[in-house]
């Protein structure tokens, strides 16, 4: 654990900082004759380590430092405060009653291993053989001291002789309870305690109260309700034995809690009835309380069982079988970010409307752009049909427009780029949208590819808003023949009388090439309805305009609809005797065989 | 604190232990009944072997017979999916694994005595363990001048046996792995104070309308979660930190906590519990709108005050709403976690038709945390209690399997439980036990005559008494904290 690591042991000029370095060394050396066995060679360096480095930073003089509960002192400097390492090295020794360590130089690493043997002893077994200074003395450690603490600071007998600040709390736990006996003894007019704490500068006071508090606990709980009983016996003024109530206040609230119910009881009283006689600070008072007073529901109150079948919650728990595991398994399953989003806007909306705030608006839009994202589509219909509510509200609307052309953007992007399977569901959504949805529309059939304008205007076709006509025409007028081409498709592909009006214009479009497609595609999809503007293309005749190519295609179109209307049109054609060149005799043969189709048996 | 008391309580906490710490009782190794009997054959093997090879010659039947049962015993744990197994004694009590085996502890007294007396107190069978490993282990038991470890290894290793390890567990390790842990118990101290801190920011920013980082509090539930991963119970422990002050932000933390952990035993991903951990922290946002009056009530709540109160789910919503671009969770869970399990709860909604997983956990979760701390309407509720209650309200308040998972992952004394043993002693619950929830390992605090000790010693529930062949002690009842006197039990996990 040590191997390895280097100390610099030229240190800092600071007395400070040298003492911390050597402290730091020390405990190492500490743990490592804690860990390891005495063979151990870490042990054996680790002792050397410090030995050295005691050697090199006390060549200046004698290192002596006073031992607090926690830390050490240099004068008044606070030396290895906050390592844990040091503080637990001022502990034991704390622990050895020690007050001061005094480190000279030339400390051998014989000294130090006994020194730290010592250290490593029990406390109670070094004290009770004469303490830690006699060891070191009998080890024959010269170039290490400690000067240990009195814990009597007088010569008084008892609990007033004591140093109640570093005394063992066994020790004073027997002397309290003597000082109350003597309170009880002598008809309540000696009060040690008060004595002994009082005999403390007002800034040992507390600790020294603390210390006789946590005192108490170490006696059996049948003296320490007893020697509280006493002490509450009051004296011929009124008065209880002061120093002890004030002690007692110092202990924590749940213990002194349980004892005051404890003494309470055995005086047949209520178990709050005490807490007027120790004066605590408001809040322990007010915890103290809650503790002591009955609690305005009970557990029966609450549906608390009276006992806890253990075994037999033991029993049930360890049936935790497949089916438990299936079921858990299919939970986490189905906790994917498209559940998540989903289950978060339906979330949102009952939010919003039950507090129509801008915040709700704006959160709407966050949770349809996260379902967007996740291709969840279930509730964005209701989200936009509440911001269309919402929307009447003179407060929101602003906030709502905002939302929604925002939305519509987002909703057009996320339909384009969705799988051709989820658009469907998606336009089914989309309907509240629509009027939104036209601007965008517009501005992305100018800018988009043929193919992302075909999927819109196949958006835009089939959600059946007559004021998406004008965008769609727009489409049908685009400059790039490709985005006109799908436009026919996508018209040709949603049913509906405006889907077929559209297709109908197109029929009669300025471009050649538009008309035959829409000749084609009427065909392929089986649009009826634009027959009438199908079968007076074939009756039409341009002076100007070859259209044998249109008619081919109206032709093919009717051969694959095969629709009774087209009957006459097609024996008039068919029953042309006189056709010049080779265009129209192939249009006469195309009517022709159309024509068998429909007398077909068949047809 | 003494050597003894130092070995106690640590000397099992392999790092497998505290991994499956995280992991309920029922996927422990031997959690069912036919796994349990595959360890107690490989036990019975092991001591049949040693026996019969000191009453017999190693050429007799009876002798080759055990040899090859006790190998075929290995390969039956080993099926269990195991890469190695180890045969722990720990003060006089056999473990396989960290299973503890009451009754061949006493059955097997004999190879137990035989493996201590040789410093043994760890055998780690590998995949390779063969029959030549097994005559040469049963060997090593049955000659008597082996006394040392070190010795034991030498014959092991003269013997050609490469598929069996033994080991000593010493006191070093115990005291290498307890400073590890009260680094880790300080770290997860700091993020947990940390933590209080922030919800409180949270709160008072709410409070005064404004807008609050989400930031932070996801790199708390990150730091809380590794802090989880890498020693289960210094986290879990946490949540034994109560304040009466402060509740409302303890409170969220403590549910955070037990959400992470029991998120983990459910086989979570890592992502999943942060998202899972900072709805566990926002949830109750929406109580900063409810007058404090009504949330500490002492009496009874008008109906106009109940409806008040269970507005605080769908106004969390309210508030959580906005961050939900970061992360959708919260707003969730603090919509849904008074759902119930059976819908039946509020706020009323006609779908979705079930809790989320996560408003499931953090319900539980919410319900021990609030019923295990004092409230100013009634006081606090025994941990085992409360158990019991959470197991009451299956499949109508609560997800039953994740109920049973709680349970399996807190045991019936949860860590920071305050119990009655049956030698008149009271405790805190400083581990749980995974193969037995009934008796976890305790920090003994005060003796019978009611005196606190000077060093509280750590006694573990599972180990039998050599004299009486039955378990030392036993928990006698279980009490609150502060009825026993006992004030922030976190300090002694």
């Amino acid at each position: 654990m040590l191997e390895g690591r280097t100390v610099d042991v030229s240190g800092s000029n600071s007395p400070s900082a040298r003492a911390e370095q050597l402290l730091r060394l020390l405990a190492v050396a500490a743990n490592a004759v804690r860990l390891y066995p005495s063979s151990s060679p870490m042990r054996e360096d680790a002792i050397r380590r410090f030995a050295d480095a005691s050697t090199a930073l006390t060549a200046a003089g004698a290192l002596q430092l006073r031992v607090d509960r926690e830390r050490f002192l240099l004068g008044d400097t606070s030396v290895g405060a906050g390592q844990t390492q040091v503080a637990a090295l001022a502990e034991a020794l704390h622990a050895l009653q020690v007050g001061q360590l005094i480190i000279a130089p030339g400390a051998t690493t014989g000294e130090v291993a006994s020194f730290l043997d010592i250290l490593g002893a029990d406390a109670k077994t070094v004290r009770g053989e004469g303490g830690a200074r006699a060891a070191l003395i009998q080890a024959g450690v010269r170039n290490i001291a400690l000067i240990e603490v009195s814990l009597r600071v007088s010569s008084e007998s008892g609990i007033l002789g004591m140093d109640l600040t570093a005394t063992p709390l066994d020790d004073i736990a027997n002397e309290v309870q003597s000082a109350v006996e003597q309170w009880s003894e002598s008809g309540q007019t000696i009060d040690d305690i008060a004595g002994a704490i009082g005999g403390y500068e007002a800034a040992a006071q507390e600790l020294a109260a603390t210390r006789v508090g946590e005192a108490l606990l170490r006696l059996d709980e049948e003296t320490r309700v007893r020697v509280l009983s006493m002490a509450m016996v009051r004296d011929g003024a009124g008065k209880p034995m002061q120093g002890m109530l004030d002690a007692v206040a110092h202990m924590k609230p749940a213990a002194l809690a349980r004892l005051l119910k404890l003494v309470a009881t055995n005086a047949g009283e209520p178990p709050d009835a005490l807490l007027g006689m120790i004066e605590v600070p408001p809040e322990v008072a007010k915890e103290l309380a809650a503790l002591l007073r009955p609690a305005p529901q009970s557990e029966s109150d609450c549906g608390v069982p009276a006992e806890a079948d253990a075994p037999g919650i033991v029993a049930e728990v360890a049936r935790y079988d497949d089916n438990d595991q299936l079921h858990v398994e299919t939970l986490v399953a189905a906790s994917t970010p498209a559940q998540l989003a989903a289950r978060a806007l339906a979330t949102t909306l009952q939010v919003a409307r039950a507090r129509p705030t801008t915040d709700s608006v704006q959160a709407i839009g966050d949770a349809v752009r996260v379902a967007l994202g996740r291709y969840v589509y279930g509730d964005l219909g209701a989200a936009f049909t509440l911001l269309a509510e919402l929307a009447s509200d003179p407060a929101l609307s602003a906030s709502v427009a905002a939302v929604r052309s925002s939305l519509a953007e987002e909703v057009l992007d996320a339909y384009v780029s969705a799988p051709a399977d989820a658009r469907a569901p998606l336009a089914a959504e989309m309907g509240r949208l629509s009027e939104v949805v036209g601007p965008v529309a517009a501005r992305m059939l100018r800018t988009g590819t043929p193919e992302q304008s075909a999927v819109i205007v196949e958006l835009l076709v089939s959600l059946r808003d007559k004021r998406l006509t004008p965008i769609i025409s727009q489409a049908l007028d685009h400059l790039d023949s490709n985005v006109r081409s799908a436009a026919v498709t996508a018209l040709a592909n949603v049913p509906g009388p405006e889907s077929a009006s559209m297709l109908q214009r197109a029929l009669a479009h300025w471009d050649p090439e538009t008309r035959r497609i829409a000749a084609r595609e009427i065909g392929r999809v089986g649009r009826t309805e634009t027959l009438p503007a199908l079968l007076h293309l074939l009756e039409e005749m341009y002076l100007f305009e070859r259209n044998y190519e249109l008619k081919k295609e109206v032709l093919k179109s009717l051969e694959i609809m095969r629709p009774e209307q087209a009957r006459a049109i097609l024996t008039r054609m068919a029953n042309r005797r006189f056709v010049i060149g080779k265009k129209n005799r192939e249009l006469r043969y195309l009517a022709q065989r159309t024509l068998a189709l429909l007398e077909s048996p068949t047809a | 604190m003494s050597d003894e008391s130092r070995n106690n309580g640590e000397r099992l906490e392999s790092n497998e232990e505290i991994a499956a710490l995280a992991q309920p009782a029922s996927r422990t190794p031997f959690a069912t009944a036919k796994r349990l009997e595959r360890a107690r054959e490989l036990a019975r093997a092991f001591a049949v072997a040693q026996t019969n090879a000191s009453l017999y010659p190693p050429s007799h039947p009876l002798v080759m017979q055990s040899i090859v049962d006790f190998v075929a015993a290995v390969t039956g744990v080993m099926e269990l999916g195991f890469e190695d197994v180890t045969i722990n004694v720990y003060k006089g009590t056999l473990f396989i694994e960290d299973h503890v085996l009451p009754e061949e502890s006493v059955t097997y007294r004999k190879l137990i005595q035989d493996l201590l007396a040789r410093e043994i107190s760890a055998v780690t069978l590998d995949l390779s363990f063969g029959e030549n490993d097994a005559v040469a282990l049963v060997g090593l038991l049955n000659e008597n001048g082996i006394s040392e470890v070190e010795q034991a290894r030498d014959f092991l290793e003269a013997k050609g046996a490469t598929g069996v390890k033994i080991a000593e567990t010493t006191d070093l390790d115990d005291a290498v792995k307890e400073a590890e842990q009260r680094q880790n118990k300080l770290e997860a101290r700091q993020d947990y104070d940390q933590g209080v801190a922030m919800m409180r920011d949270v709160e008072t920013q709410v409070k005064l309308g404004k807008v609050f980082e989400v930031g932070p509090l996801q790199n708390l539930v990150g730091n809380l979660l590794d802090n989880l991963f890498k020693d289960p119970a210094a986290v879990l422990g946490l949540t034994a930190i109560r304040s009466h002050d402060d509740y409302t932000l303890n409170h969220s933390i403590n549910v955070c906590i037990l959400s992470l952990s029991l998120g983990a035993s459910l086989g979570l991903d890592s992502e999943s519990l942060k998202s899972l951990g900072l709805s566990a922290l926002l949830y109750d946002l929406g109580k900063v709108r409810i007058p404090e009056g009504i949330l500490n009530k002492e009496g009874p709540l008008s109906a106009d005050e109940w409806q008040i109160v269970k507005s605080h789910a769908s106004e969390g919503a309210d508030l959580l709403k906005r961050i939900q671009l970061v992360d959708q969770m919260p707003m969730v869970v603090a919509y849904e976690h008074h759902q119930r399990h059976d819908m039946q709860g509020y706020p009323e909604t006609t779908s979705p038709s079930e809790q989320h997983l996560f408003s499931k956990v953090v319900a539980l979760c919410d319900a021990y945390d609030a019923m295990t701390t004092r409230r100013p309407f009634r006081r606090e509720i025994r941990p085992d209690k409360a158990l019991a209650v959470l197991m009451q309200g299956r499949n109508k308040a609560y997800d039953p399997s994740i109920t049973k998972a709680l349970v399996a992952m807190l045991g019936i004394y949860p860590m920071g439980a305050v119990v009655k043993m049956s030698d008149g002693a009271t405790g805190v619950v400083f581990r749980v036990n995974r193969d037995d929830l009934l008796r976890p390992r305790i920090r003994r605090l005060i003796d019978a005559s009611g005196r606190w000790l000077e060093q509280p010693d750590t006694i573990d529930l599972r180990l039998i008494s050599e004299e009486s062949g039955t378990f030392s002690l036993s928990i006698e009842d279980c009490i609150p904290a502060a009825e026993a006197g006992i004030e922030d039990v976190w300090q002694y996990l």
